[in-house]
């Protein structure tokens, strides 16, 4: 019985106890993690204080003793153990010095960023074939192309449709498709891949530096045992470097061309699934409630919470109202 | 029904009561466990930062079930991206060759979940689309193409 063999396997998929022990530790490391970032605005905010009082002028020699002291005894404050940097251990890269890529990324215009966009949508049409001739058209004038087409006929006319369009033209073929169908859902993925084509770039660089240096050292070399040793180094840095080639190929090609995957439904033969009118009005009531009674917990909690500032106006409002009164009492007695 | 005003208020339930599942999820969607491993912990970290309310323990479910898919679709595609192979990489466990899950977890991302989500976890399809941002009669589709792929490479799949 496959079915009751996929529950057994799926059901032996656990995670290890030192993964549920990471997860067990993160709210603590989130803690600590906040508590050093208002740790380092509060020495910014100090720093900035000894600017100004510096700038202002030895009138502030006193409050400049206090300042500095404050702000080494923060630079010297609480260090923390070392068990939470494995679990943040990309939260902790913000504080280490940028690597060569990060600090390229940062000098990389808004312009030259790498951007690779794909759309997913589900969308219901009338006439399945009229649809994506329609869409297969405007592919064309964008100068895209199909990438796969999967269509089925069963109980549901159906097909799944992945477009290529270049990405520029993202947009102008979305348009298109929701003027021509009914759109269930929609979902556009943008992705800055920036930093993995930078550190690609680098890589192809450094790698045909070290060919170079190989082909170098293969044409001085006298015995035999050397060049074998070098030109199977050099094997290896080719077969890298036409990866490292590909790679970078590729992400030039999702850059370039957006992927548009449609997934799409004929409506007619789906009028039958439709559910019931009482189960629809029983849904839509259901909604309508949980709205109704999510409105007034919120409000609840606003008004409660809200109190102190209620408070607060309520005692201007008497003092403004008191002062108001014995003005008018003033007048009336002159 | 438990209303958790954030995810850091939802953290010791979803730890607890889902863990599991979202692991389940992301070796479904990956091709190693450290990247399951991975995922499962980007999952609850997000969980923490979310600051929307979870208006109650199936709307929980729901979030953990579609970050975890999303995580994985980002990994992948970032996998595929740089897929450079300079050392073969060992398989953690060989993959049997009679094994349901492992022929579910070849089928295409859409329909492995499907399949998942209604068989494992018991949703019907109505609220596989509501999980997935997908509509009903596409997770029907998305249902029967899987059994359908699920047939021709294991000779079957008990149908309904």
């Amino acid at each position: 019985m496959s079915k009751e063999q996929y529950i057994r396997e799926t059901d032996s998929i656990v995670p290890s106890p030192e993964l549920k022990e990471k997860l067990s530790k993160l709210p603590e490391a989130k803690k600590k993690n906040r508590k050093k970032k208002s740790t380092r605005y509060a020495i910014i905010a100090l720093a900035a204080c000894l600017v100004f009082i510096i700038i202002a002028g030895p009138a502030s020699n006193t409050m400049l003793s206090t300042i500095t002291n404050k702000t080494n005894s923060l630079i010297d404050g609480p260090s923390y153990s070392s068990s939470s940097s494995d679990n943040y251990a990309k939260d902790e890269s913000e504080s280490t010095p940028a690597s060569p890529a990060e600090s390229g990324i940062s000098s990389i215009n808004i312009d030259d960023r790498k951007i690779i966009k794909e759309a997913r949508m589900s969308v219901e049409v009338k006439v399945l074939d009229d649809f994506i001739k329609t869409v297969k058209d405007e592919v064309r004038k964008c100068e895209g192309y199909v990438s796969s087409e999967d269509k089925y006929i069963d109980e549901s006319s159906s097909c799944d449709l992945v477009v290529n369009v270049p990405a520029d033209k993202l947009d102008a073929i979305i348009d298109v498709i929701e003027a021509n169908c009914k759109v269930t859902s929609q979902h556009i993925d943008t992705d800055d891949v920036s930093s993995e084509y930078i550190d690609t770039e680098s890589q192809i660089k450094s790698l045909e530096a070290e060919q170079e240096t190989l082909l170098k050292l293969i044409e001085k070399a006298d015995d035999l045992d050397s060049i074998i040793k070098l030109q199977d180094r050099l094997s290896g840095i080719r077969s890298d470097l036409e990866s490292y080639k590909s790679a970078k190929k590729l992400m030039e090609n999702q850059i370039q061309y957006s992927s548009v995957s449609i997934d799409i439904d004929e409506t007619e033969k789906i009028v039958k699934n439709d559910e019931s009118f009482s189960a629809q009005v029983k849904e839509k009531f259901t909604k309508n409630l949980y709205s109704v009674g999510n409105f007034f917990r919120e409000f609840a909690i606003g008004f409660i919470g809200g109190i102190p500032y209620l408070v607060v106006l309520a005692a201007i409002a008497a003092i403004v109202i008191v002062i108001a009164k014995k003005t008018k009492k003033k007048k009336e007695t002159k | 029904m438990t209303f958790f005003a954030k995810g850091e208020d939802a953290f010791s339930y979803a730890f607890k009561e889902y863990t599991n599942t979202v692991y389940r999820i992301a070796v479904h969607n990956t091709s190693c466990i450290a990247d399951a491993e991975d995922i499962t912990q980007d999952v609850f970290t997000k969980l923490l930062e979310h600051s929307k309310p979870l208006r109650s323990e199936e709307h929980l479910k729901a979030w953990l079930i579609r970050t975890t898919v999303n995580l994985c679709r980002d990994n992948y595609k970032k996998t595929s991206r740089l897929n450079v192979v300079s050392e073969p990489v060992s398989a953690e466990e060989p993959a049997h060759e009679d094994s349901v899950l492992e022929a579910v977890k070849s089928l295409p991302e859409n329909y492995r979940n499907t399949i998942y989500l209604h068989y494992y976890e018991g949703y019907t399809a109505k609220e596989i689309g509501d999980i997935l941002e997908a509509n009903h009669a596409t997770v029907l589709s998305w249902l029967s193409r899987g059994r359908t792929a699920l047939k021709e490479m294991i000779g079957g799949f008990d149908d309904e």
